[in-house]
């Protein structure tokens, strides 16, 4: 496999990793939200108003920390 | 003022003395109003600063290259650039749709607040590496309307999936 290809082999398996945890959080966590706020601690509401949100910066941060590091490891980083 | 190495070199500088200047601005004008300065008086002082800065900005980093007209040379830091980016997420227009989609509707207008974050993941997953796969400065220009037309896209999209999926 040459190189090129395999960067970007690498670059789809980051993609497609980023895109479960961002569909989690996006979608199946709120899928709950109705027995997440049934406790003593609105949870659903917590996660729409602000967890979601965390996970999604951190998220992205993990994501082109990761990039990154497949950029570096094929030399091509910018 | 001068800065020693160029502007790039001391963007966390620049970003100090801007955002202290704001914060400096707001202060002064919650002054001038417990010296009784009218309402409206105010309004007009935030509205003719606010341009003031932008042209000064503008005049300060006016160019010729296409280059560096629409993406600053690419010189300016990933996060900065991420600054400026998260800035736009309470946009204008978003901070009133959201405030009066909320005021109608209730909890179930907390969508967009996933949907608007969340299409940023999509930009960054999705979009960008293909962007970069393109790369080439000749479609910089094009690339960055593609950029800017598509990212306007997502959020409503990223939105009106979350909406389905809850109905």
């Amino acid at each position: 496999m040459s190189d090129a290809s395999n960067h970007w082999e690498k670059t789809k398996g980051l993609l497609f990793k980023t895109l479960a945890v961002w569909a989690f959080f996006a979608f199946i966590i709120h899928w709950f939200g109705d027995a997440l706020n049934s406790g003593s601690f609105p949870g659903g509401y917590f996660m729409a108003g602000m967890g979601s949100q965390i996970a999604f910066a951190i998220l992205i941060f993990w994501f082109v920390m990761k990039q990154g590091q497949i950029d570096d490891e094929h030399g091509v980083s910018e | 003022m001068r800065l020693e190495g160029g502007f790039i070199n001391n963007l966390s500088k620049v970003y100090g003395i801007y955002t202290l200047g704001f914060l400096g601005f707001v202060i002064l004008m919650a002054i001038l109003e417990q010296a009784g300065v009218s309402a409206d008086a105010i309004g007009w002082m935030f509205v003719g600063f606010t341009i003031a800065i932008y042209a000064l900005i503008g005049v300060l980093s006016r160019t010729m290259e296409s280059g560096q007209y629409y993406v600053a040379g690419r010189e300016v830091p990933a996060v900065f650039n991420g600054m400026a980016t998260a800035a736009d997420w309470m946009s204008g227009a978003s901070f009133i749709a959201m405030a009066g989609g909320i005021y109608l509707k209730g909890y179930p207008y907390m969508a967009f607040l996933v949907g608007w974050t969340g299409g940023y993941v999509l930009v960054a997953s999705l979009l960008a590496p293909y962007l970069r796969k393109l790369d080439a400065i000749q479609c910089q220009i094009s690339s960055a309307r593609v950029m800017a037309a598509i990212w306007r896209a997502c959020a409503p999209l990223s939105f009106w999936l979350w909406h389905l999926s809850l109905m």
